[in-house]
């Protein structure tokens, strides 16, 4: 445990210095800001599908959280490549806690930069529309979307022990902002259906027309944490066998 | 009959379709201080990296400190190696002093047995300029300083050094390696033997993938061979008498 710990604070103070921790949080951050932003009145807004502004506070979560899977994919990668990640194995620190201390420190920076920008679309969104007043049915979406970035971060994670950093990332990104995005914008209906691990976000987006929106998003929760916990497993199995 | 302290067992690697190794038989008794070449020089390399449990053989198994690699969680085992290689590992943001204390913490020692350990290594390997400061200020030569201060922090039984220091003054590179105490067992792996004089007191050549030979370093004196790899090959042509074998681990 001591050493897990040790891992994720040199894997936030790398992150930090390397200005990844901004990005992160700031990615998620800025997700929020067009649906905080933008009067959901605005004509051409209207005439558009994305009539909602939840749906535009989706749409940026999913690009921003297949960002941070990409993130955390290049960084594992980079760790092996550089010698980081051989430097600590070689001093008695497991594989699988290098590898978790990475998820810990990537899940920290999402819970911290999805606070903020779900606290600003609830201010500015979702607690005045009179048809979203209680907290709840907004705040069990959000849960299910940071539960969907640690699937998104767990895959990354994944590929991170498999390829090199460009690749890796840039795999993430396409495949868990793709999947993400296709949830949220109802291209394919099973993928935005409780459970599946992208109805979090699908029913952030429509949320005004869900009708059991707190029981729903906490399934999808439990989906994608159990996507994130498959995805570890693996990626504890190919960091085994990688080279540092 | 010196019992082995490192013990390899038809070690195989492949690497994108090429053997690097091929079932390659070692036997370093304790003590010894052996001058690994190869060709290809990379193979030197990668057997040192699978000693230090970075990359996973193909086939085959290893000893180390008498005991079979597999557990990378044992840490009273792990303080008993030591690796160096080229490469600085560690993030450059450390200062030689969070470097140190890093690889302490992980190798459980107490804050007063850390602090002790420092101290010497501070002294020992000329650290004391720039101690807190990030090592990426220090260049090159102070980052290798703190590699070989990290790896010789826990008093490793075993040392694997994979071209190491090449950044210092060959004098004070030299000084560095010739590491203290008579029953520790270093391997060094080289790209330049000629540059190991001194250091060493035994030669291995992997050629092709096989261990050629693995030899006194008195037996290319004898025959007035040179430290080289030309040198050591010629040697494993003459086929010399056999380095005395090593207990098994």
């Amino acid at each position: 445990m001591r050493r897990f710990g040790t891992v994720a604070g040199l894997a936030l103070r790398e992150l930090w210095i390397s200005f990844r921790l901004l990005l992160v949080v700031g990615v998620l951050i800025v997700a929020a800001v067009p649906s905080a932003m933008l009067p959901h009145t605005t004509p051409a807004l209207a005439t558009t599908p994305l009539e909602s502004p939840l749906e535009w506070f989706a749409i940026g979560l999913a690009l921003a959280l297949g960002v941070v899977g990409g993130m955390a994919a290049s960084a594992l990668s980079l760790e092996r490549r550089r010698g980081s990640a051989g430097w600590l194995v070689i001093r008695a620190v497991p594989r699988r806690v290098v590898l978790l201390g990475w998820f810990a420190a990537f899940v920290l920076l999402l819970v911290v930069g999805l606070l903020p920008g779900a606290m600003l679309v609830w201010l500015t969104v979702a607690a005045p529309a009179s048809d979203v007043g209680d907290a709840w049915p907004f705040l069990a979406p959000v849960i299910g979307a940071c539960a969907a970035g640690a699937a998104a971060v767990a895959i990354g994670l994944l590929l991170g022990a498999l390829l090199t950093p460009w690749p890796a990332g840039l795999l993430t990104v396409l495949v868990t902002a793709g999947l993400l995005l296709v949830a949220v914008l109802g291209l394919a209906p099973q993928l935005a259906a409780a459970p599946a691990p992208g109805a979090g976000l699908a029913i952030l987006g429509d949320l005004p027309n869900q009708a059991r929106p707190v029981a729903d998003a906490l399934r999808a929760s439990g989906s994608s944490l159990v996507v994130a916990a498959v995805a570890l497993v693996l990626a504890i199995a190919a960091l085994g066998r990688a080279d540092l | 009959m010196r019992p082995a302290a490192v013990v390899t067992t038809g070690l195989r690697l492949s690497a994108r379709g090429t053997r690097v190794l091929d079932g390659v038989d070692l036997r370093v008794p304790v003590g010894a201080r052996l001058l690994l070449v190869s060709e290809p020089d990379d193979a030197a390399s990668l057997l040192l990296r699978i000693l230090a449990g970075l990359v996973r053989p193909s086939a085959g198994s290893f000893d180390l400190a008498g005991v079979p690699h597999a557990n990378d969680a044992d840490a009273g085992w792990r303080r008993r190696i030591g690796y160096v290689s080229g490469e600085r590992g560690f993030y450059p943001w450390l200062s030689p002093r969070e470097v140190l204390d890093l690889a302490g913490r992980l190798a459980d020692y107490d804050r007063a047995e850390r602090g002790r350990r420092i101290d010497a290594a501070v002294e020992l390997y000329r650290l004391g300029p720039g101690l807190d400061k990030p090592v990426s200020r220090g260049g090159p030569a102070l980052a290798q300083r703190v590699s070989l201060a990290a790896a010789m922090l826990t008093d490793p039984e075993v040392l694997l050094l994979d071209d190491p220091l090449r950044s210092l003054e060959p004098a004070e590179r030299a000084r560095l390696l010739d590491v203290p105490g008579d029953r520790r067992t270093v391997v060094l792996a080289s790209r330049y033997p000629a540059s190991e004089e001194g250091l060493v007191n035994e030669v291995a050549l992997l050629l092709n993938g096989r261990l050629s030979i693995h030899a006194r370093r008195e037996d290319l004196a004898e025959r007035g061979l040179p430290l080289t790899l030309r040198g050591i090959a010629s040697l494993a042509v003459m086929r010399p008498p056999a380095v005395p074998r090593a207990a098994g681990a």
